[in-house]
């Protein structure tokens, strides 16, 4: 194997493998490595289509997800070269590297607001549907040397001196060798994604590694804590790949958990349990990014987790050295792979191998200075090795920040902008950890008194990408920086004398980024966000300001928060309780899965047997057509059909035949079920009704009024499970026969929930249960099914108009 | 009858959510460019301001008609359910003004 395209062959054969799962929170789609082989080849029919040629670059500015590696290996077949930008990114980040780079296409998401509206460019999103009717493109095998640019990574200095580093096939592969030949996996490894594709971390060790030797990735949409515990819980996962910031944070909601029941002395004794959460083949956490505490590492160690703690640097493709699973020693980045040579030179840390790259595009300047005069690459970290050859890192010269997302902060980067706010004599940008890993900190010398520190905070944090805001900051109390003679600041007396303040008032400082959040949100200054300001009409929360601050809440705290939870009357004390007990909000409703479970099941069937078939064949005698549809027909699908009478989800029950019947389930209203302004005794009616059609018909209960995220939620995960959905749009039951107006819902969740509709239309059932009758009398009913209507991009009042005009057809 | 109106910087609304956008807008609607977006949000803003009470961001969503006029449609059980929505830009801001009656 010399290049990506090597890999990429190898998963022809690997044929049915699943290669990805990805999670969207509404659904679970899986990719086999034979999809991705013919999609990535499909995407590079394309390419070529638009003339896109080798070394060509093309930029990823998305999400993780599937669509992402189709992305990534289409165009690498083809010859063109990757630039990814990490979505977390802003507009104008992406913009300036495109320019940079001079990209030939631009695959963006549609999950950005700042979007590029012109050039070539096309959203991830649609690439399914772009893909849909073209065919695979043949492998040229020529076409790619391992010398050719492979990928171009922009770390630091977009705002001034632009760094993109070049990694070729060769640097790429060879990395890729030295990490599988260091840390041993096999094929039925999964590897749960947490870091995003744009990290040369996680496409290594993440994405790469897994793949070339036949395991899985899972990724998930948002990478919200629920959904990473749920991805835990319901995915076999063997591997994470972290940075260390992301172990503490998990650490500390484990260990809040213990503390808020009291029990933290039983975590300890109660490790297996806390084990068994991370599901029964897990075996280890990859960490790397940042130097990893001791006290974490040996967090994890205790629950029974293994920790590899690596090092390496983007321009490293990037694993220089790592611990391996059969030996890790905590506060070392491990021995150097194989093939890497390390020495260091007055403490600093140089490295050689041919995962090493050639230097930074169109930058000779910086690439001069990167490497000594014997071609070592230097780090600009300080090491040293421990007797048994184990690196230790004992600073980082460039002070990069590595933010709980995954992404890295140059601090150069930010400091030149703050040093161009008005007021600001000199700032200085560090990492400091207020508790829960490290952060954006900022600390400035002003001009003058006059100036007010929240302000410049703000006016930076405008300027800079969202991915490098400031998240705390103080007034440096002296007239200057500790500096060398160089006049380079000294940062390390920078950092100590703040710690010091820190954990002489460790009280202060933890409440304190709540109050700082709250404040940039608002733009009130800091001293204005008192426990008892109630935020929204105290504070002036504005609608996007609530949005904001959740957004920041969740991704300082990474817990899951509804905007629901502020509303006019809370306190910024109830937020930090909320906080502080990880209290999720619910949604109260009455899904439940079980009678799509076997036991269900089984308990239907038998209920048809002896009990609902015989008496429904007794008032109804039942005839179906258009039921060919059945012979090609794959679940999941929606059943849309007319609506008539209480009869109708039982005919259609009735004429579906084998799996067809036992894997559909019926969506009924809750409200009918469950009547707010009703008396005891109906209630309590209506309730026995709702268990007898839950369990006979599998009924589920969709609510008009609330947590439509749950009803999809529950239906997303029916049709993963290839169960169907039947939905009677009209809402209510036609008197007349006549088809009423759809409820605009249907359109949406078909939209969400990407399958296919099958419209069906009852007819005579109203002679045997017409609304107005209370018993029914002997009759028969026809159940006709339409042709399976397949949507992609319409609208959802379009998808109701098509829905809606195909049972008028039928 | 019910009125609700909602005020939008949209530079600012674009500067300032930077998390799930999928929280917030439909799939359909997350095809449009960042303006439109805000417009979008302005008049879900404006929905619940109408209605009284903040539901689902995706409980109501933006479509247009065959004439090109912006409807609001909503999955709320509203008694009588009819919403009209009017929206106004300029370079910077986005007004939207929803009624239910």
């Amino acid at each position: 194997m010399e290049t990506l395209v090597d890999l990429f062959k190898s998963f022809e054969a690997r044929g049915n493998k699943t290669a990805i799962i990805y999670r969207t929170g509404v659904r679970r789609f899986t990719f086999s490595f034979l999809e991705i082989f013919k999609l990535s080849l499909k995407f590079a029919t394309w390419l070529k289509a638009q003339g896109v040629a080798r070394g060509d670059k093309i930029l990823i500015w998305a999400p993780n997800s599937p669509w992402w590696a189709i992305a990534y290996f289409g165009s690498i077949i083809s010859g063109a070269v990757i630039v990814p930008v990490d979505f977390a990114s802003g507009f104008d980040r992406a913009k300036k590297i495109s320019e940079l780079t001079d990209a030939k296409l631009i695959i963006q998401s549609q999950y950005k607001f700042d979007k590029f509206e012109s050039g070539k460019v096309i959203n991830i999103e649609d690439l399914e549907y772009i893909l849909t009717d073209l065919q695979p493109s043949n492998l040229d095998p020529t076409q790619v040397e391992p010398s050719d640019l492979a990928e171009l990574i922009y770390t630091s200095g977009t705002t001034g001196d632009p760094k993109g580093v070049m990694l070729t096939h060769k640097n790429l592969i060879t990395n890729l060798n030295q990490i599988t030949g260091h840390i041993h996996t096999d094929s039925s490894y999964n590897f749960l994604s947490l870091l995003p594709l744009s990290h040369m971390f996680e496409q290594t060790c993440g994405f790469l590694s897994p793949l070339s030797i036949g395991g899985s990735v899972i990724y998930i949409r948002t990478l919200k804590p629920s959904a990473i515990l749920e991805a835990f819980e319901e995915e076999d996962v063997y591997v994470a790949v972290c940075v260390p910031r992301l172990l503490q944070l998990l650490k500390s909601s484990i260990e809040r958990k213990f503390e808020n029941k009291k029990i933290k002395w039983l975590l300890r004794p109660l490790a297996f349990a806390v084990r068994s959460k991370f599901g029964k083949n897990f075996k280890f956490f990859v960490s790397g990014g940042a130097p990893l505490d001791v006290v974490t590492g040996k967090f994890w160690q205790m629950l029974g987790f293994k920790v590899l703690e690596g090092y390496g640097l983007t321009e490293t493709s990037p694993v220089l050295t790592a611990n391996t699973l059969e030996k890790q020693i905590l506060g070392t980045v491990g021995k150097p792979l194989s093939g890497v040579e390390i020495k260091l030179v007055e403490g600093e840390v140089l490295a050689k191998g041919g995962n090493v790259f050639g230097g930074y595009y169109q930058n000779p300047e910086a690439t001069e200075k990167t490497f000594n005069e014997d071609g070592w690459f230097k780090t600009g970290d300080l090491g040293e090795f421990t007797p048994e050859g184990y690196l230790k890192i004992k600073g980082r010269s460039k002070d990069v920040i590595v933010t709980g997302a995954g992404v890295n902060v140059y601090p150069s980067d930010v400091e030149n902008v703050l040093n161009n706010i008005l007021g600001v004599k000199e700032g200085c940008v560090l990492a400091i950890d207020h508790g829960s890993g490290d952060e954006v900190y900022a600390t400035f010398i002003l001009k003058d008194e006059q100036y007010q520190p929240e302000e410049i905070v703000q006016k930076a944090n405008n300027l800079l990408d969202p991915a490098q805001h400031i998240t705390s900051y103080s007034v440096w109390p002296h007239a200057e920086f500790p500096k060398t003679t160089t006049l380079k600041i000294q940062k390390f007396l920078v950092k100590k004398e703040i710690e010091k303040k820190q954990s002489d008032r460790p009280e202060e400082i933890s409440k304190d980024k709540l109050v700082n959040l709250i404040g940039r949100v608002t733009g009130k200054p800091v001293s204005d966000v008192t426990e008892d300001s109630i935020i929204v009409p105290d504070l002036g929360l504005t609608s996007i300001g609530r949005l904001e601050l959740i957004n920041l809440i969740e991704l300082e705290y990474r817990m899951d928060l509804d905007d629901n939870m502020i509303n006019q009357k809370t306190s910024v004390a109830e937020l930090r309780k909320t906080i502080i007990n990880r209290e999720q909000y619910k949604v109260k409703n009455h899904l439940k899965f079980w009678p799509n479970s076997p036991m269900g099941r089984t308990l239907r069937n038998i209920l048809d047997i002896f009990f609902t078939s015989p008496v429904f064949r007794y008032y109804v005698k039942l005839s179906s057509e258009g039921d060919e549809i059945f012979q090609t027909l794959k679940p999941p699908v929606i059943f849309v059909s007319n609506h008539l009478s209480f009869g109708d989800a039982g005919s259609i029950y009735f004429v579906l035949k084998g799996r067809w019947r036992t894997h559909t389930a019926a969506a009924a209203w809750e409200e009918f079920y469950f009547p707010e302004n009703a008396s005891k005794g109906r209630r309590f009616h209506r309730y026995v009704l709702f268990l007898l059609s839950t369990l006979m018909l599998n009924i589920f209960t969709l609510s008009q009024t609330k947590g439509f995220k749950e009803t999809l939620n529950f239906m997303g995960k029916l049709a993963d499970r290839k169960i169907n959905i039947l939905i009677f749009p009209e809402g209510t039951r036609s008197k007349t026969g006549k088809l009423l107006p759809f409820q605009s819902g249907i359109g949406i969740t078909v939209k969400e929930l990407k399958i296919p509709v099958v419209p069906i239309k009852v007819s005579g059932i109203d002679q045997v249960l017409h609304v107005d009758m209370a018993f029914p009398k002997r009759g028969s009913a026809k159940v006709k099914f339409g042709k399976p209507l397949i949507f992609t991009k319409e609208t959802p009042s379009e998808i109701v108009e098509k829905c809606r005009q195909a049972i008028l057809d039928l | 009858m019910q009125i609700g109106i909602d005020l939008v910087k949209i530079k600012e609304l674009q500067t300032r959510i930077s998390g799930d956008l999928g929280k917030v807008f439909t799939t359909s609607e997350l095809e449009w460019s960042g303006d439109k977006l805000a417009s979008v949000f302005a008049a879900k803003e404006a929905f619940f301001k109408a209605l009284g009470r903040k539901e689902d961001w995706l409980s109501v969503w933006l479509e247009h008609n065959d004439l090109g006029k912006p409807i609001l449609k909503s999955l709320l059980d509203i008694p009588d359910k009819h919403i009209e929505v009017s929206i106004s830009y300029t370079e910077e801001y986005v007004v939207a003004v929803v009624i239910i009656f």
